[in-house]
């Protein structure tokens, strides 16, 4: 592996920083080049060339791109880079729309050398990978259902974060956040036929919502429930999966603050099979990770891809589209949908 | 590096009946005074670091214990050589009436609260690491053949060896033509090792876990279970603890001592590492009035006696890696990898 591939951020964010630090560790790549305008940014990069125009990015000679910008800006620049030849890393949500993720997925397929993925992370967290090899294993049965909480509280400059312009952003918390779980919903069950949902925006009446109830059924009646908010007071990420012969449950994150709590997958074993004789509180193993390998292990399976010439197996375009199906079913069964369009 | 809290509701008593084990003891003392005399013994220093000054020695059974100076692994010395070793396991009549008679006894409450949980959790990584279920696992130094026995129902699609077992096949339950023996493995040949309690039974643990790691692919994997001298039941009762059995009982490492071990061999990563047993209270309970200075745990266990008190304390154990049962899973390093 001789060839170190040149990259680009555009987008210096949060995002943009995560990625730049991932990418920083790896012997096969290297930043050359990072899109940014804000000044407040700008000042953190160090040893990197920094341009304002997007247009640089495109005509130079890096290999990948990472597209760290609001959702508004997602489709537009990495249908531009996969034309031009770039492999492209982009942040959830897809756009902002299910059009948005079609068109992107439209030029992919038209550049088929380029590969593409999404930054789906919550797939690689260490207790998402136990608890999916535990599903996997067949050890537990099948799935019966999901239940997810995944929630925060707003921050400082929450009111005025362009998270809640919904001509940048293009939905609440639901899009912002719950897209993360309504992914792993797809990536335990495999997609789902029925969606409904309830979203309001009773808390803060921005035009987005701040939480969104969503529940989900497929073919096979498995089901499952998502309780998405921007009200939950504390940061709270949690995820059950309730299987025949016991349950998994998620809890905590581990992120760079902390604040989600310890990441925990607590195991429980059904022992009981007459009810009258359950005392409904089985045996638990609880299992605490503390090192989030996340960010590592997603761009690594990203260059693995390019590397190898592989096709992107998890966190792809479709993957993408079916996480943002869900989401714009959520908008569409919901009277909040009228609500939003009647303000854009 | 990953820790885990175990709720079980296993007794001691389920698994060791009182009347079994003391006819056990009985054998194995009079077992020990005929396979181990002294001058087939051989002193040895800390079989971890290599050092020679103890802070302390005690005997049990007639063998005896030494304590190192760091890290305080406990070790029997002089102990015997490996033939020596195997020589007992095989033909003693304590480990004969353990197998004839204790597993028999105890199989159903040891597979369902004790070794099923066990593969299950090997499972758990195994399934995580491999794509393919297809694979090649080995337990080496097993004493008996229960694992290998009831693994066929976790891991369906693997091939289960076990490694110079010490047991007699033809005395086992099972066919011995379905036990898979080997008297040693080809280097990398193996995605799985499971070292259940085989590095407190055997005389070399350093010779064992390099065995174990040579015979493992890259990026394989390697579950240990043991016993930690660190552990709060050996830290309270000290030698009175009845963990100390000879031989079976040869290195009692702490959990610095593991990690030294561990170090020593050079290309593991510890995934996790824990001690999730739940036998230190009721253990040190079981002694508490014979001690003294212990006026605290006294007080919180046998007057205030609430369950919440005792629950969450066996939790603090375990959250802490300070409980004296471990189990850690190793991965081999791979190489010129990202």
């Amino acid at each position: 592996m001789n060839k170190k591939y040149k990259c680009a951020i555009i987008g210096y964010g949060y995002m943009g920083e995560i990625r730049h630090k991932v990418i920083d560790e790896l012997e096969y790549a290297e930043i050359s080049i990072i899109c940014e305008t804000d000044p407040i940014k700008i000042n953190r990069v160090h040893d990197v060339k920094v341009v304002a125009d997007y247009v640089e990015v495109l005509e130079s000679d890096v290999d990948v791109v990472f597209v760290c910008t609001p959702n508004h800006l997602i489709p537009e620049l990495t249908m531009k880079c996969l034309q031009k030849g770039k492999h492209v890393f982009a942040e959830k949500p897809p756009g902002r729309t299910l059009d948005d993720i079609q068109s992107m997925i439209d030029v992919e397929k038209k550049n088929p050398a380029s590969k593409l993925m999404f930054g789906f992370n919550h797939r690689f967290h260490p207790g998402m990978m136990r608890a999916k090899s535990i599903v996997d294993s067949a050890s537990m049965g099948r799935i019966i259902a999901l239940r997810g909480l995944y929630g925060k509280s707003g921050g400082n400059n929450f009111k005025k974060s362009w998270r809640n312009d919904i001509n940048i952003s293009g939905g609440g918390i639901l899009l912002d956040q719950g897209i993360h779980m309504l992914d792993l919903f797809n990536y335990f069950l495999g997609g789902f036929n029925s969606v409904k949902s309830f979203l309001s925006n009773f808390q803060w009446n921005f035009d987005v919502e701040d939480n969104a109830v969503v529940v989900l059924k497929n073919e096979d009646g498995q089901v499952a429930m998502l309780h998405s908010s921007a009200t939950f007071w504390k940061h709270m990420f949690q995820l059950d999966i309730i299987l025949e012969y016991g349950y998994l449950k998620l809890e905590g994150l581990l992120s760079k603050t902390g604040s989600y709590g310890r990441e925990t997958l607590i195991i429980g074993r059904r022992q009981f099979e007459d009810e009258s004789e359950a005392v409904g509180n089985p045996s638990e193993e609880t299992i605490y990770f503390d090192k989030d390998l996340s960010w590592d292990l997603e761009i690594k399976q990203f260059f693995d891809c390019i590397i190898k010439n592989k096709p992107v197996i998890e966190c792809n375009s479709e993957d993408a589209y079916n996480a943002m199906k869900l989401v714009e079913l959520s908008y569409q069964n919901s009277d909040f949908s009228t609500y939003q369009k009647e303000k854009i | 590096m990953e820790r885990a809290i175990v709720h079980n509701d296993l007794k001691k008593e389920k698994i060791q009946p009182p009347l079994l084990m003391e006819k056990y003891f009985k054998l194995l003392k009079a077992d020990i005074k005929f396979f181990f005399q002294k001058d087939l013994l051989f002193e040895v220093l800390c079989p971890v670091t290599g050092e020679k000054e103890v802070s302390k020695k005690f005997s049990k059974m007639g063998m005896q214990y030494n304590v190192s100076l760091n890290h305080a692994n406990i070790y029997l010395s002089p102990r015997p050589s490996i033939q020596k070793l195997k020589e007992f396991y095989i033909q003693s009549e304590a480990r004969k009436y353990w197998l004839s008679e204790i597993w028999p006894e105890t199989k159903d409450i040891r597979k369902e609260k004790i070794i099923l949980p066990q593969l299950y959790w090997a499972q758990g990584f195994i399934s995580q690491y491999f794509q393919n279920q297809e694979i090649t696992m080995a337990e080496y130094y097993p004493n008996h053949w229960g694992y290998k026995d009831i693994a066929k129902e976790v891991f369906h699609q693997a091939k289960y060896l076990l490694v110079e077992p010490l047991f007699d096949p033809e005395n086992s339950n099972v066919l011995s033509n379905s036990l898979n023996i080997y008297e040693k493995v080809s280097k990398g040949s193996l995605d799985a090792v499971f070292l259940f309690e085989a590095l407190d039974r055997i005389t070399d643990p350093i010779e064992l876990l390099n065995k174990a790691s040579e015979s493992l692919k890259p990026g394989g994997l390697c579950f240990i279970t043991s016993l930690l001298s660190s552990g709060f039941e050996v830290q309270i009762l000290g030698e009175n603890s009845e963990i100390f059995v000879p031989p079976e009982r040869m290195n009692i490492l702490s959990f610095e001592g593991m990690n030294e071990l561990i170090a020593s061999v050079g290309n593991f990563e510890i995934i996790e590492y824990s001690t999730p047993g739940v036998f230190d209270i009721p253990n040190v309970l079981d002694s508490l009035n014979g001690l003294e200075n212990y006026s605290f745990f006294r007080y919180i266990f046998n007057i205030r006696q609430d369950s919440e008190i005792i629950n969450s304390f066996q939790d603090y154990l375990q959250m802490n890696r300070l409980g004296t049962f471990a189990r850690l899973t190793l991965r081999k390093k791979v190489l010129n990898s990202n």
